[in-house]
Formats: structure tokens, sequence, C-alpha cells
């Protein structure tokens, strides 16, 4: 289950969206007046919308999808299900239960210093005899930010806000053109995407993209997002 | 990438690439292609796959499509959720086809904004009344399961009773 954020959250067991919202309430203001409440109701939409392109039109998505009903139909029929440890379905659950996950820097990380920045060096660890590459991130001044390997939810998050990044940009065209506070207003909205990628508490949904923006230097996490989306759907 | 994979002496580096461990995946093909890149910001989906070796980009669509079709054998057909299970592959099919690898046919964006496949992608809101059908009615007829509320329901029992049937290997 994916609940990046508390307003809405994609179920990868049953393939429906769940909205915390209600109903008439959040269609109508997804089919109103453009502004950044509607923009907001509807990059929540297309966030989950894409998790769900993601689980049923990739090739890693519906391995997910076998396994998830495979595990189900065993359930029913009160069967034993042989399970990977590295199994997606399971893999966020058993590196906590290992602590192998492990969050150094509790409060949010102030996004307009050099801590956009981040270091990180991999180290081998196991998870019940597998080999697993264990990320440990820290800022360049050295302070631990968390521990953690590089799971998939953290690719399928970094196609999910791509996605609101990019009709952040449709939104930020067709509203304010060529206006002179479009570039305040888009910095606007870019710093609450950075801060919440920076934030530790969800370090698991950023992972991925701090992983390769650190790799191939871009100067912000947000630059990310697009090339780790790509590389993400290779997978 | 596999001929990459043999030559390297890691000795976990097999276990890394079978378990997909995303983490040293993404670290060495990204590691290696920063190094022909020589400080090119852009990034290049056909020249990344050409560098590793794969097909060029239809090729490799249509790989992916034959892998997919492949996965109808993932599944016994006496298992309660066959039918749904291969609905939706197909549907994955038809979705990768539509979009392409990362958009590139059609962006995800447009394919919501022209409401594709939303048809097929329940919605549930917190206000809505969910069923009051048991978990053993709801299992008696396949059918049961065309109905959102029924798979939420169904779907939100069997998840909590996983864990008691999961051995791992």
């Amino acid at each position: 289950m994916f609940s990046t954020r508390q307003m809405a959250y994609y179920d990868h067991w049953g393939q429906f969206i769940m909205i915390n919202s209600e109903k008439d309430s959040f269609q109508k203001l997804l089919s109103g007046k453009r502004n950044i409440e509607q923009l907001e109701c509807e990059n929540t939409l297309i966030h989950e919308y894409r998790h769900c392109l993601d689980n049923l039109g990739t090739n890693f998505g519906q391995k997910l999808l076998a396994e998830t009903y495979r595990t189900m139909s065993n359930v029913i029929m009160k069967k034993k299900v042989e399970m990977h440890v590295v199994s997606p379905l399971i893999i966020s659950e058993k590196v906590r239960e290992k602590s192998l996950f492990e969050i150094f820097v509790k409060e949010e990380l102030n996004s307009d210093n050099e801590n956009y920045f981040w270091k990180f060096d991999l180290t081998d660890n196991y998870l019940n005899n597998y080999p697993i590459q264990i990320t440990k991130f820290s800022s360049v001044r050295g302070y631990k930010i968390c521990n953690t390997p590089v799971l998939f939810t953290s690719l399928f998050e970094a196609n999910s806000i791509y996605e609101e990044l990019h009709n952040y940009n449709h939104f930020s065209l067709s509203e304010y053109g060529n206006n002179s506070d479009k570039k305040f207003l888009d910095l606007d909205f870019y710093m609450k995407y950075a801060k919440q990628s920076l934030n530790s508490e969800m370090i698991e949904y950023s992972t991925a993209t701090h992983f390769i923006a650190a790799i191939f230097e871009l100067p912000h996490v947000l630059n990310s997002y697009d090339i780790t989306s790509q590389i993400c759907t290779i997978f | 990438m596999r001929y990459r994979l043999d030559r390297n002496n890691n000795k976990s580096h097999f276990w890394y690439f079978r378990n997909r461990d995303f983490g040293y995946i993404i670290k060495i093909i990204c590691e290696e292609y920063k190094s022909i890149q020589k400080g090119n910001p852009i990034f290049d989906i056909e020249h990344f796959l050409q560098h590793f070796g794969l097909p060029d980009i239809n090729t490799f669509e249509s790989d992916v499509i034959n892998d997919m079709l492949q996965g109808r054998d993932l599944l016994l057909t006496k298992c309660y959720f066959y039918e749904r299970y291969i609905e939706l592959m197909l549907l994955g099919v038809e979705i990768f086809e539509t979009i392409g690898i990362s958009g590139r046919k059609k962006s995800v964006r447009d394919c919501l904004m022209e409401n594709l496949f939303t048809e097929y992608i329940p919605l549930i809101f917190q206000d809505e009344e969910l069923s009051i059908i048991k978990i053993t009615d709801i299992l008696e007829d396949t059918n049961n399961i065309k109905n959102k509320y029924n798979m939420y329901k169904l779907v939100g029992f069997l998840e909590s009773e996983s864990n008691k049937y999961i051995t791992l290997i």
C-alpha cells in the first residue's frame, strides 16, 4: 500500500484508490475553477493513478500483481505461501523487523541550505542470509540522516512525484503564462516538494531520487525525478 | 546488461542482480553511464539502452510486452483470482502499449485527462457506504469481486491474514 500522504493511497492488493475525503467535495473541487486547491486535488489523483498504471502496466508491477494474487488465493485456501524475503510484498516489513532501516535525523531538514547535497555510502548487509545493499545517507557536514536499502516503493514514488511536477508545469504555463511572478510562484511550489523529499520521516519514498541525484551530481533533487522515473520504468 | 554481470568480481553481484537490489543496480548502471556522459546533463533513454547493450526502444518495448504475456502462467487456473488477474494483466499490456517507456508514446497526464483506463481503477471515498456482505458470501462467487466495495473488504481481510500463511524461503 502506498500511503504517501494523508489525502489518498493506492492499494496494490486490490487495485483501487482510496480517497480520504468526502466524495462530493472532492469531485466538486476537481471539476471546479482552476486554482491551486484544484491543482492539489488533481495532483492527488494523478499521483495515485500513476501508481496503478505502474502496478498494472510495467513488467515489475505485473510480477508484484501475480505474487499478490497468488498469496491471497492461498490465504483463501488456507494454504502456506512460500515467499522470498526480498519479495516486494514483504521486504519493507522485513527491513524494519531486522532494523536495517533507521532514521537518525527526526526533524524536517531545512531545504534552503547545503543539506540538498546529501552524501551516501553503500555497505553490504544481509536479510535472512541474502545480501542486500544498505545506503547510508548523511549531510555534507557529516550528520547522519538514515540507513535504508533502495526499495521498490521509492521507485514507484519517484514516478508519481514526477507526474505531479509534470502536471504542475502544465498548470503554471496555462495559468501564469508570461506573468512576471511566475518564477516566484513556481519556486514556492517546488520548495514544497523539495521539503517533502528531504523530510527524513518520508525518506523511504524518496531514497531512489536522492540516490540518483547524488550519483549524477544534480544540483537540485527535483531535477532527479525525471531521470529516476525513466530509469525506474526500465525495471 | 547481462554481459557486464559476468565480468563483475564482486562475490555478491550475482545475488544483488537476482534479488533485484535496486540500490546496487541503480548505482552500478548510473555510475557507468555517468562516466560516458562526460558532464552532459541530458539523460537520453535510447542512448542509455544502447550503452548497456539492450535493444532499441521499439524492440525493447515489444520484449516487455512478450514478458508480460508470459505472466499468464504465473497463477494456477484454479486460483480464486485467476480470472481477475488475467483481465488486469491484459489491461496492463494495453496500458504499456499506450504509454510506452516512461510516457514516450502518451503521457500519463494525457491518459488521465482523457479518462483512459479510469473505468478499471475504482475510487473509494471515505464517506461511501461499504458493503455489509460477509467475507464468506463474497467468496461464494468470483463475480462478487467486480463490486469495488466487496473487493475492498475482501483484500483488507486477506492482507491482514496473509502473515499467518507466509513462509520465508
